[in-house]
């Protein structure tokens, strides 16, 4: 009886010791790297005062400026919510994006180029402030560099 | 008549109890989204006359990031904007345009961005409500 006992508890720890190893081995996900929603949301929050400050980005974000000047922070708000979802589940995070699809959201902007790229140049200086590490970095821009299509000549 | 009042009391309680309930299914058949746990921030985008050199940009970021409640700050002297993101449990707009004045020692006022055509589809429901209905929701969530 004794014997069985000590046999079982054996193959117990054995077990977990092994389930432990497999969770160690597991890689991190992007979001878990970046440092999760508290460092998502400083990114963002640093990447729309660079949005705000670009004179490229004037035209398309004239509605949301506009408002934010007259003291109404709705359109920002939303935006922010939107990029924090966007960004938290495009890197594996656990949250879900649930606004519109980015072809609807930008249709008849007509995003140039130049006014796409002036957005990622925004996203990087953010991403810098932050020193993310550039491995961390080139994944997330990879991701979101894949939305281009959707966005630019809508 | 009383019979009458009692039963259209009743009906309507029921009606609202039964709105109710439905209402708080609806909240909670998705967990609510890690946005709804992040603090509200606030904007304020200030344009100042006479910077134009990058030195004065770098010490304006250095400086607004340096006060209280400031969670992110951006002075581009392309645009000679100073962008500041803020909670606005700890500070205002006017403090911060009193700070940036104090810190340039130039004129500072309120951005205008009047006068551009906008772009892109418009909502025609505004999005305070939608915000305001959101967070009635996610306030009813327990997951």
């Amino acid at each position: 009886m004794k014997k069985t006992f000590f046999i079982l508890s054996a193959a117990l720890v054995v077990l977990m010791s092994s389930c432990k190893k497999e969770e160690e081995a597991a890689p991190k996900s992007l979001y878990d790297r970046l440092g999760g929603v508290s460092a998502i949301s400083a990114v963002v929050d640093q990447f729309i005062t660079n949005v705000a400050a670009d004179p490229n980005m004037v035209r398309t974000f004239t509605p949301l400026l506009t408002e934010v000047g007259k003291g109404n922070t709705a359109r920002l708000t939303a935006l922010r919510n939107n990029l924090i979802d966007q960004i938290g589940e495009a890197s594996g995070g656990p949250q879900k994006y649930t606004g519109k699809d980015m072809v609807t959201a930008h249709k008849g902007m007509k995003i140039t180029d130049t006014e796409f790229n002036s957005l990622v140049a925004d996203l990087v200086a953010a991403l810098d402030k932050f020193s993310v590490p550039t491995t961390e970095k080139n994944e997330l821009l990879g991701v979101l560099g894949g939305l281009k299509g959707m966005i630019v000549n809508q | 008549m009383k019979k009458t009042l009692l039963t259209t009391i009743k009906v309507t309680g029921y009606s609202l109890a039964g709105l109710f309930s439905a209402f708080v299914v609806y909240a909670n058949l998705e967990p609510a989204p890690m946005h709804a746990y992040v603090k509200p921030i606030s904007m304020t985008i200030l344009k100042v006359d006479g910077f134009t050199s990058e030195n004065q940009a770098a010490d304006i970021r250095t400086q607004v990031n340096k006060a209280t409640g400031v969670t992110a700050c951006s002075a581009n002297p392309a645009s000679q904007l100073v962008s500041i993101t803020f909670d606005p449990d700890q500070t205002s707009a006017d403090n911060l345009s009193k700070f940036v004045g104090n810190l340039t020692q130039q004129p500072v006022q309120n951005a205008s961005f009047e006068g551009i055509e906008p772009s892109g589809p418009q909502c025609p429901v505004p999005l305070s409500y939608i915000l305001a209905f959101e967070q009635v929701k996610y306030a009813f969530s327990f997951r």
